[in-house]
């Protein structure tokens, strides 16, 4: 295991730029996933300019607009 | 231009047989053949013997252009040599009229006074650019089988090579100029197969009769050689192609796959690691979905709430089970009960099926999903705002909210982007091997190996 790992040390100095974006892109992956961030986007349809608005979106309280069907 | 110092002045001199040229001889102890400058005869003579005439033993028909690119009698630090360049040919293959490229003999600098050393002759090789410094192999390349040359692909164990077969002919001499202490035209008799293993070439040369002959070459960069004699590299010629000996342009392919390897395992390991470290947690609920009444606008339903522990990615399934021959269009928002942002998503549902010709077919699904990215903690609610095809009457919707989805969409961009550039390693490096393989008849495509 202890020459499995120099010989890995020893590539990552042959390929230091490699080596380095390979450690950014494992931290930004962990970074991601503890965010539960999904780097190709999601389905969020509403705009930044809607989000907490307060429209007829954000509360039950609207909901007497219509028929109530909740089990 | 060339900033090296006239050559010494010769330690003897021979005489054409045919025009009376004075040909110089640096070494004249071992130095027996000779090619004449003026005429281009090439004879023998020994210039410590005056007593034996010269003997004419081949007239080379011209002076093939460009020449040497090295300046006979030049001396030169090489292979751990301090050497002298004495001879110079023009070779070519029996089989092949347009194949030519020009070796150039190099002897000590200093004439010995017994035998040479074991790894000589030295000689300095170039075709079309590409320098190949040549010197005889002290010993075989290890191996396990006894004749492994009669492979097209064998592996030496000493050093640690592959060669692979290159190429396989009968050479001609078609011009020499300078001295020789072998008769370099007694060498159309041979049969010489070349084995590469970038920067080495091994050369077996077969002679009827006789043990073969190996000499390993090592690849020379153009500016080495100019260094080493004091020439300006433009001075010799251009590079063309790929050299069957150059070294390929990822020189350390090995590491970054070893790099590679470990980065795709890490990235394995960590997508298990987010698995467990935020397990997914799952939430169920049935709602009916009703068209409106006569002179309602629209009907919302809404969903009990929830807690989000995140920041999570959280994913919406719907289904509804019972939609038989008609659609639903879904809007739908989660809302966070105490800052009010919303997320807004859009689904259809549409399902039909029945029986043509016998046959029972069905179109579309009656469920579908949707992911949203980064949701903080908070208490939550979905609002869904549903649109049903006339006629649909109520229709049941459950929906399950899983908060930690495994993101695998993630997992497979970041593979790929780990993957990127040994692909453009490994994509440059086909492009440069099949370049180098087309000057081969033995290569991967060619001989299909």
């Amino acid at each position: 295991m202890r020459n499995y790992f120099l010989s890995l040390w020893l590539a990552a100095r042959r390929w230091p730029v490699y080596a380095g974006l390979l450690l950014l892109g494992l931290a930004a992956f962990t970074g991601a996933g503890l965010r539960g961030y999904r780097l190709l986007g999601d389905d969020n349809e509403s705009t930044e300019a809607e989000r907490g608005s307060g429209n007829s979106l954000t509360g039950r309280s609207h909901s007497g607009h219509g028929t109530f069907y909740h089990k | 231009m060339s900033t090296l110092a006239p050559p010494p002045a010769p330690a003897a001199w021979v005489t054409c047989p045919k025009c009376a040229t004075q040909v110089p001889s640096h070494d004249p102890a071992h130095s027996r053949y000779f090619g004449c400058p003026k005429c281009r005869t090439f004879f023998s003579a020994n210039a410590l013997r005056s007593d034996r005439p010269a003997q004419r033993l081949e007239e080379f028909k011209k002076a093939l252009e460009p020449g040497p690119s090295l300046p006979l009698g030049a001396v030169a630090e090489l292979g751990g040599y301090r050497c002298r360049l004495t001879g110079y040919q023009v070779r070519g293959e029996k089989n092949d009229r347009l194949a030519e490229w020009r070796e150039y003999q190099l002897r000590p600098a200093e004439p010995l006074a017994g035998d040479d050393p074991a790894d000589f002759p030295l000689q300095l090789a170039e075709y079309q650019g590409h320098w190949l410094l040549i010197r005889r192999a002290v010993e075989f390349p290890g191996t396990r089988t006894s004749k492994p040359y009669k492979q097209k692909r064998w592996q030496d164990e000493i050093n640690n090579r592959t060669y692979q077969l290159w190429h396989r002919y009968r050479p001609v001499v078609r011009d020499a100029l300078g001295e020789f202490d072998w008769n370099i035209l007694e060498d159309e008799q041979l049969t010489i197969q070349e084995f590469i293993s970038p920067p080495y070439l091994l050369a077996g040369e077969y002679r009827p009769g006789e043990p073969i002959a190996w000499y390993l070459a090592h690849y020379l960069e153009p500016a080495q050689v100019a260094a080493a004699f004091g020439l300006a590299p433009a001075a010799l010629p251009t590079r063309m192609g790929v050299g069957a000996a150059q070294p390929g342009p990822a020189a350390g392919e090995p590491q970054l796959r070893q790099l590679t390897v470990a980065a795709f395992v890490a990235l394995f390991v960590l997508q298990l690691g987010l698995g467990f470290w935020r397990p997914a947690a799952f939430g169920d609920e049935h709602l009916t979905l009703s068209e409106p009444n006569a002179g309602v606008a629209s009907t919302v339903v809404v969903s009990e709430p929830f807690d989000v522990n995140g920041p999570s990615a959280l994913s919406i399934n719907l289904e509804s089970p019972d939609l038989l021959n008609h659609w639903v269009e879904l809007t739908a928002s989660l809302v966070n009960e105490e800052t009010g942002r919303g997320y807004e998503f859009t689904r259809s549902l549409e399902y039909y099926e029945g029986v043509e010709d016998g046959e029972h077919w069905t179109e579309g699904s009656r469920s579908t999903q949707a992911l949203l990215s980064s949701v903080p903690s908070g208490r939550y609610h979905l609002n869904f705002y549903p649109t049903l095809d006339k006629g649909t009457g109520s229709v049941g919707l459950r929906v399950a909210v899983r908060e930690n989805p495994v993101l695998w969409s993630n997992y497979f961009l970041a593979l790929g982007a780990l993957a990127v550039l040994p692909l453009i390693v490994r994509w440059r490096r086909k492009g440069y091997e099949d370049a180098r393989w087309e000057n081969s008849d033995f290569g991967p495509v060619s001989a299909g190996t």
